[in-house]
């Protein structure tokens, strides 16, 4: 693992994309490049973060439009308490990774950031993601993830912080 | 001996439907294939993660159809598989469910033992005495 600080140089566009997010929100953030990894908690061991410090972005659909979530890599989402807590109807679900990498075709499927210029910022952030000091997010590939103040997350999403998983 | 009455058939067929619409609505689908896939890779990774006698009283109470799903493929030879960690469990039924990862099937996991607390409430409890702390959980949920 190597550690990068924001603005050097990095090869892959959609990442590029995301650290210009980032600096021209004017958030502290450390771009992290890894080996490549296919799910958070693979995220966060090779990072050497806990799944805790380490968000799991879901997508979701409505049946009219998309919709980010983040919770930890160590928890699960209950659909039925995100339901509740948007009033959202029966029709939320899980969307499929062929939507996904047909309608966020910048970004490699799995490694959503709940934040940036190419998916919808993140509606709701669990509170125990939120109550970590720093948080571990996808950076639109496999292989890089950035580490920042969940504050800051909230801020730049305007997310609502909530419980939503499971107990 | 006992009359074999047809109608068990259709019975059952009604009920299946009754389970894989559950299932759906739970999952916020409309794809019955989809319900179907998530009903049977769940149902498989239980069963073979549960000892012989306790996997076949689990079934006992299912309907005709959906008890055939269940026991599809059974080995009982090689059960119960030591699978003693949650994100095994799931993986399992991802690979199964042809699913993309362990949200999605932990999802699917929720959405079809609540259809299984509805239809065999007594037959969970016994199912969950023998699973790891970490499976109640989520099967609880």
């Amino acid at each position: 693992m190597s550690n990068k600080s924001p603005g050097s140089a990095v090869t892959t566009t959609h990442v590029e994309a995301i650290v210009g997010f980032l600096e021209g929100a004017g958030i502290a953030f450390e771009l992290i490049e890894h080996e490549p990894v296919r799910s958070a908690t693979a995220e966060a061991r090779t990072a050497g973060r806990s799944p805790e410090q380490t968000a799991k972005t879901i997508v979701l659909h409505d049946g009219n439009a998309y919709m980010v979530v983040a919770i930890t890599a160590a928890d699960r989402l209950d659909l039925h308490k995100l339901r509740e807590l948007l009033g959202a109807s029966r029709q939320l679900r899980l969307a499929s990774e062929q939507e996904i990498a047909r309608d966020f075709p910048s970004l490699e499927v799995g490694a959503v950031p709940p934040f940036g210029p190419m998916v919808p910022a993140a509606e709701v952030i669990d509170g125990a993601l939120a109550r970590q000091s720093h948080i571990l997010c996808p950076a639109g590939d496999h292989r890089h993830s950035v580490l920042l103040d969940p504050h800051e997350v909230v801020r730049i999403t305007a997310a609502t912080i909530a419980d939503i998983c499971e107990e | 001996m006992t009359e074999f009455d047809p109608s068990i058939i259709e019975r059952s067929v009604e009920k299946t439907h009754v389970w894989l619409n559950e299932i759906a609505e739970e999952l916020g689908v409309e794809d019955r294939h989809y319900a179907y896939r998530a009903l049977r890779a769940v149902l498989h990774a239980l069963r073979d993660r549960l000892p012989v006698d306790v996997a076949a009283k689990f079934a006992a109470q299912m309907p005709t159809l959906i008890r055939g799903i269940y026991y599809e493929d059974w080995d009982p030879s090689r059960t119960p598989l030591a699978i003693h960690d949650l994100d095994a469990f799931l993986q399992r039924v991802a690979h199964e469910g042809r699913m993309a990862g362990e949200t999605e099937a932990s999802l699917a996991v929720t959405a079809v033992t609540h259809t299984l607390r509805r239809h065999l409430s007594g037959e969970i409890e016994e199912l969950l005495a023998v699973l790891p702390d970490k499976f109640k959980a989520l099967i609880e949920a």
